[in-house]
């Protein structure tokens, strides 16, 4: 615990020195300050999980406030672990990103200290969120992240859609928060008070309405996470903002969320099954339409936004296969759920961030997010391409990278409850395996059309002559998560082992073997994957030795003799996804722009397809309208002159001092 | 020891020759005399000694996706249940491991097919994601519906489950097979699916992904395409093959299925045309069908005590 | 082998929902025609000699031999041999259709409780086969492809009637018999005035009947 308190310190150290300090220093000294409290945070995070149980330092925080609890136990040092982890690289990235980054470009040096100050109140907010237990701190801290991630989001505030971003963002966020403080005030009026270690006896006192006040805290947390059908604001904010800033939203940010829904399960002992399924159902509609829409994109960033969806989605699926164990009391499909969630919150900060640097890296040279206008990134800046392929590889779950791992747990939770004896369970858990396959093939299809269509092939359009891979600072980090990816799925143990304490916490420790079988599973993952970079490289090896004395030319791709191909013959992202895309076409809302072309010698022709969103359209849209056109009755009050609102006053004045006399 | 070099020589060598039956299939069919069942062997080792053209578009990712292909496949493959009862390796839920072992081999192929910058590969890829994409939920479906019968969640110990006695139990071993053979035309890719002659327009699938790779790499491509259909067939000799049996007798049986499967896939690919690409996803979408199907009558058996 | 030849039945109606081609539609047709028969010929203890004669004329003989005869005469007298522009899809026909069968063998699963006369395969199967032939009437335009779908709602009905354990009331013969004829009566007969009047065997041009 006070590695963690120093950690923290550290940090906010660093984000007020990047408001005091002179520029040449703001962004160096306060990322250094900010990397060195994470890394003191990784190591009281890890000792934590080593040693077992929860640390508890009671604050007393005045009158107002009473005493504040911060609690680390497994699942809040699980947690802690990835966002320091992930907050580290982003701020080692961020530095190097916006030295020359097109979003800083009229930015005077003055202006990065604001945006290094919210940075580093991010990393530490969401730090706070994992540990404080305190309804009306955690709701306080809550904020704050919101707050400082809304004035990174709008870095770029001089255009307009990135400002239309942020503030749709904000309003989603509170929205959330609404919901927060009525489930806080709601189990804090049956007599729990602010104390989060005295929710779960209220929970699971038998009057109390659990799974509807649990509803409650999932729409809260779920809109911070991403669930379908409240993540309108996930498509528009990430791309928004910056690339360091969307890799840690989008890999960690999101995540608190997550953290928030996993605690109120602390809470709720034994759910119904009702309760599970329902979670069930969100997480599949999220898997299946994240990815869905994540195919119709053209802008990178937003499809790797779609894709966080998705993989929030997959671990809605762990977490709902996780309560379903706990409701029909099978301790170890409880298990498998829960860790595959917890660990796939990792892993998917790990590729997700990944991502988003090397999408960053592309998008500062070439200045376009369209991948309709990429191709060919892979000759000039190969370490980037690389990297991407890395991380599209982790994220479809293939082995032998990370993403297997997890989803691999959430697949043993759902063959476990294949064995049982319940019919209900047989055929949920045959369902959630046919889902989660669903998911990963639409996930393939999808990046397979990223990387083809942008980093491989051709250039579609000139490419700038100082197009080359980034530097160290930027580099270096995305490396590092590569390098992660594939040794967490090659040694798959010990990421398990980490994330195992928080999955017992989860499932109810007691009735399971101190030994678990899923270990021995691991191993047997672990020796194929190794396996499959052997046994690739002994081909090569072997591909070498045959091709040695023979000869190996270069020729032209071949062209069916037509001789004359340009770059602009190549497949496009949207040929690519069309097939898929026809079959989901109900899903979608596709706008389709057509000019057919006329006449014997067309001069020129235009078809276009741009994706809608049928949540926003259906859901959003209306209610926005609706109150837009209610409240714009009331604009008469804000009439501009000062004599008016002085007349207020004066009437609400009169209006209580006659109250006063009545009452 | 005996067990396991049966099974290596099995999984390596079936492959050839099983496009050996195919071809030869087809040929009586058509009346014609046709080429010889070594032949692929001996086209495969012309293209082992051959040298290679590589295109000017391409990256690293072109040369090593072949080799990522063969040795995803290869290690799949092991997890197959094939002579002597049991897979050479086996463990709980590897079926996971080899549906997306699979996948892999999948993601270096079309990323291959879409570094050469030219449009044929691009829309063989794009179909062939489509395609192959659709048979996985199915596998898992028929997988669950296997496992809840045998109690057992290893491919090598699920499948036999559903050999047992009992007409509903029979409907789903039938759909079962059905459904693999599906499989194997997708993965294989045979007629009514794909055209393994032709690469025009309106076959273009997998011929077509291969198009710019010659030599090692092209003979790399071509027995890791074989191998997929071995490794189908052997999950349909799992189907139908009682489990236990004596090495030489279920080397034998196995060998014999793998041939009867082979010459239903070239009756199969003489006989019918090849789908418009539309009708193709109908046509694998069948395979989740048989799917639902098989987890519905599996579910009726065991706790509705339906026979 | 029963429930072997139930399945089978209900499959047939996933290739319906596949296909577009006429000839197929009578295919099926045929096919469940014959399943019928079988059926009633495994279980020809429970029947009298006089309705087992009944039910094999009308199974064999109007289900596989007449009707599909008919349909395929006015199927080639009229020249369309396909469906080509269904309201939704084949693909999502496909989909729909499964979700409809496996529907029915849920169903099938909660008849085991309440209902002990029915056999469950029989009841879950009649009820999807009958919601798959109201599926292929209301999203295909072909007036042919309509009758061949209410034929298949009716053997749908017959399959249902066959899983009462007791003896089949000749009422409901009666009824299904009727129904057919009534069918093949108005299609053979307006199949081809339509064509000869409109030129269009597809029902939209029938929306201009009214004022």
């Amino acid at each position: 615990m006070d590695l963690f308190v120093i950690g923290i310190t550290l940090i906010l150290t660093g984000s007020l020195a990047a408001l005091v300090v002179p520029a040449d220093w703001k962004s160096r000294l306060s990322t250094l300050l900010s990397a060195a409290g994470c890394v003191v945070v990784m190591g009281g995070a890890l000792r934590a999980i080593w040693n077992g149980g929860a640390e508890v330092r009671v604050v007393s925080a005045g009158p107002f406030f009473g005493d504040v609890p911060l609690v680390l136990d497994e699942l809040s040092a699980f947690f802690a672990l990835a966002i320091a982890l992930t907050c580290l690289l982003g701020g080692i990235y961020g530095t190097g990103y916006l030295r020359v980054a097109p979003e800083a470009a009229p930015a005077r040096p003055e202006r990065l200290g604001g945006h290094f100050f919210c940075l580093g109140l991010l990393t530490a907010s969401m730090l706070l969120v994992t540990v404080v237990q305190h309804a009306l701190a955690f709701l306080i801290v809550w904020e704050i992240m919101s707050l400082a991630s809304f004035f990174l989001v709008v870095t770029e505030h001089w255009k307009e859609d990135v400002v239309d971003a942020g503030l749709n963002y904000l309003v989603s966020m509170h929205v959330g928060v609404v919901c927060l403080i009525t489930g806080f005030l709601f189990v804090g009026g049956r007599g729990a008070g602010m104390d989060f270690r005295h929710f779960a006896a209220v929970f699971q006192d038998p009057a109390f309405p659990a799974p509807e006040i649990f509803i409650l805290f999932f729409v809260g947390f779920g809109i911070k996470a991403g669930f379908v059908p409240l993540q309108t604001w996930l498509p528009r904010a990430h791309p928004a903002a910056p690339s360091h800033v969307s890799g840690i939203m989008s890999g960690i940010m999101i995540k608190t969320g997550i953290y928030g829904i996993l605690r109120v399960v602390t809470w709720l002992g034994k759910p119904p099954v009702e309760l599970a399924l329902a979670v069930l159902v969100i997480a599949a509609a999220s898997a299946v339409l994240g990815v869905v829409y994540a195919i119709a994109q053209h802008d990178l960033k937003r499809l790797l936004a779609y894709h966080s969806v998705e993989n929030i989605g997959i671990i809605g699926l762990g977490i709902g296969m996780g309560m379903l164990g706990l409701a029909y009391g099978a301790p170890m499909i409880a298990l498998l759920g829960f860790a595959g969630a917890v660990l796939h919150v990792l892993n998917h900060s790990i590729f997700k961030a990944l991502l988003f640097y090397a999408a960053g890296a592309v998008y500062r040279r070439l200045h376009t997010r369209d991948m309709e206008r990429m191709g060919g990134i892979a000759r000039r800046m190969p370490v980037t391409a690389a990297l991407f392929i890395v991380g599209s590889a982790a994220i479809c779950g293939l082995p032998p990278f990370n993403g297997f791992v997890s989803e691999f747990l959430v697949y043993a939770a759902a063959f476990s409850g294949l064995v049982g004896q319940r019919v209900a369970l047989v055929l949920v858990s045959a369902l959630v395996m046919a889902v989660l396959a669903l998911v990963g093939v639409l996930a393939l299809i999808c990046f397979a059309k990223v990387c083809g269509v942008a980093f491989l092939g051709i250039p579609r359009q000139p490419q700038p002559p100082d197009m080359r891979d980034p530097g160290w600072s930027m580099r270096g980090p995305m490396l590092l998560l590569g390098v992660l990816a594939l040794l967490i799925g090659v040694l798959p143990q010990a990421a398990v082992g980490l994330a195992l304490p928080a999955a017992r916490l989860l499932a109810g420790a007691s009735a399971l073997p101190a030994r678990l079988p899923v270990i021995d599973l691991l191993q047997r993952i672990s020796i194929i994957a190794a396996g499959l970079i052997v046994l690739t490289a002994g081909l090569m090896a072997l591909r070498r030795l045959l091709l040695r004395g023979r000869p190996v030319e270069t020729f032209r791709t071949w062209d069916c003799g037509y001789g004359a191909g340009t770059p602009r013959m190549q497949y496009t992202a949207s040929s690519f996804a069309a097939p898929v895309l026809a079959l989901t076409n109900p899903v979608l809302a596709l706008e389709t722009k057509l000019e057919q072309p006329a006449g014997f010698f067309p001069e020129s022709a235009l078809f276009e397809t741009h994706p809608g969103n049928i949540f926003e359209a259906w859901l959003i849209q209306p209610v926005v309208n609706r109150l837009n056109r209610f409240l714009t009755r009331f604009t008469w009050i804000q009439s501009g002159s000062t004599q008016r609102y002085i007349f207020y006053g004066l009437v609400f004045l009169a209006v209580t001092l006659v109250w006063m006399a009545v009452v | 020891m005996l067990n396991l070099a049966v099974n290596l020589v099995i999984l390596f060598g079936a492959p050839l020759l099983f496009v050996g039956v195919i071809n030869r299939t087809k040929a009586l069919w058509a009346g014609r005399r046709g080429a010889p069942l070594v032949q692929p062997f001996h086209d495969f080792f012309r293209l082992l000694r051959k040298g290679t053209v590589i295109s000017d578009t391409t990256t690293s990712v072109f040369k090593l996706a072949p080799s990522v292909n063969l040795a995803a496949v290869l290690l799949a493959g092991l997890m197959v249940p094939l002579a002597g009862g049991g897979a050479i390796v086996s463990f709980e839920g590897d079926f996971v491991l080899f549906a997306y072992l699979m996948a892999m081999g999948k993601f270096a192929r079309v990323l291959a097919a879409m570094d050469t910058g030219s449009s044929f590969e691009g829309m063989g890829a794009s179909r062939e994601v489509l395609f192959s994409g659709l048979v996985e939920p199915a596998f898992f479906l028929l997988m669950a519906g296997s496992m809840a019968i045998a109690g057992q969640t290893s491919l090598a110990d699920a499948l036999p489950a559903l050999q047992r006695s009992g007409g509903l139990l029979q409907v789903a071993l039938v759909l079962g097979v059905i459904s693999f053979f599906i499989m194997l035309l997708v993965e294989g890719c045979r007629v009514p699916v794909d055209d393994p002659n032709t690469h025009l327009e309106l076959t273009m699938i997998h011929e077509v992904m291969v198009l710019d790779h010659a030599g090692p790499d092209l003979a790399f491509l071509q027995y890791a395409a074989a191998l997929k259909m071995v490794i189908v067939g052997a999950l349909i000799a799992a189907l139908v093959l009682p489990a236990a049996m004596p090495l030489g007798v279920s080397a034998a049986m196995i060998l014999l299925v793998l041939a009867a499967v082979a010459v239903a896939t070239g009756l199969v690919e003489s006989v019918t045309a090849r789908l418009r690409m539309t009708h193709v996803s109908q046509f694998v979408f069948m395979m989740t069908s048989n799917g639902l199907i098989v987890l519905a009558v599996v579910l009726l058996f065991k706790f509705g005590g339906l026979r | 082998m029963i429930n072997f030849l139930i399945v089978l039945f209900g499959v047939t109606m996933l290739y319906v929902a596949a296909t577009s081609r006429i000839e197929a539609y009578v295919r099926v047709l045929v096919a469940q025609g014959l399943v019928l028969f079988l059926l009633v010929a495994a279980d020809w203890q429970s029947f009298h000699l006089l309705n087992l004669l009944f039910l094999a004329v009308e199974t064999l003989g109007f289900k596989a031999i007449i009707i599909p005869w008919f349909l395929r005469r006015v199927v080639r007298r009229n020249g369309v041999y396909r469906e080509l522009e269904p309201y939704i899809p084949n693909f999502f026909s496909v989909v729909i259709a499964s979700l409809i069968f496996a529907f029915g063998f849920l169903l099938a699963y909660g008849s085991l409780d309440f209902a002990r006369d029915i056999k469950p395969l029989y009841f879950g199967v009649s009820v999807s086969t009958m919601l798959t032939g109201l599926l292929v009437i209301t999203t295909r335009k072909m007036l042919v492809t309509h009758v061949a779908g209410y034929m298949m709602l009716e053997n749908g009905i017959f399959l249902l009637s066959l899983s009462m354990a007791r003896e089949m009331p000749l009422l409901v013969n009666l009824g299904v018999l009727l129904d057919i004829f009534l069918g093949i009566f108005l299609l053979g007969l307006f199949a081809t005035k339509i064509k000869s009047t409109f030129d269009e065997s597809k029902i939209d041009a029938l929306t201009h009947l009214r004022d």
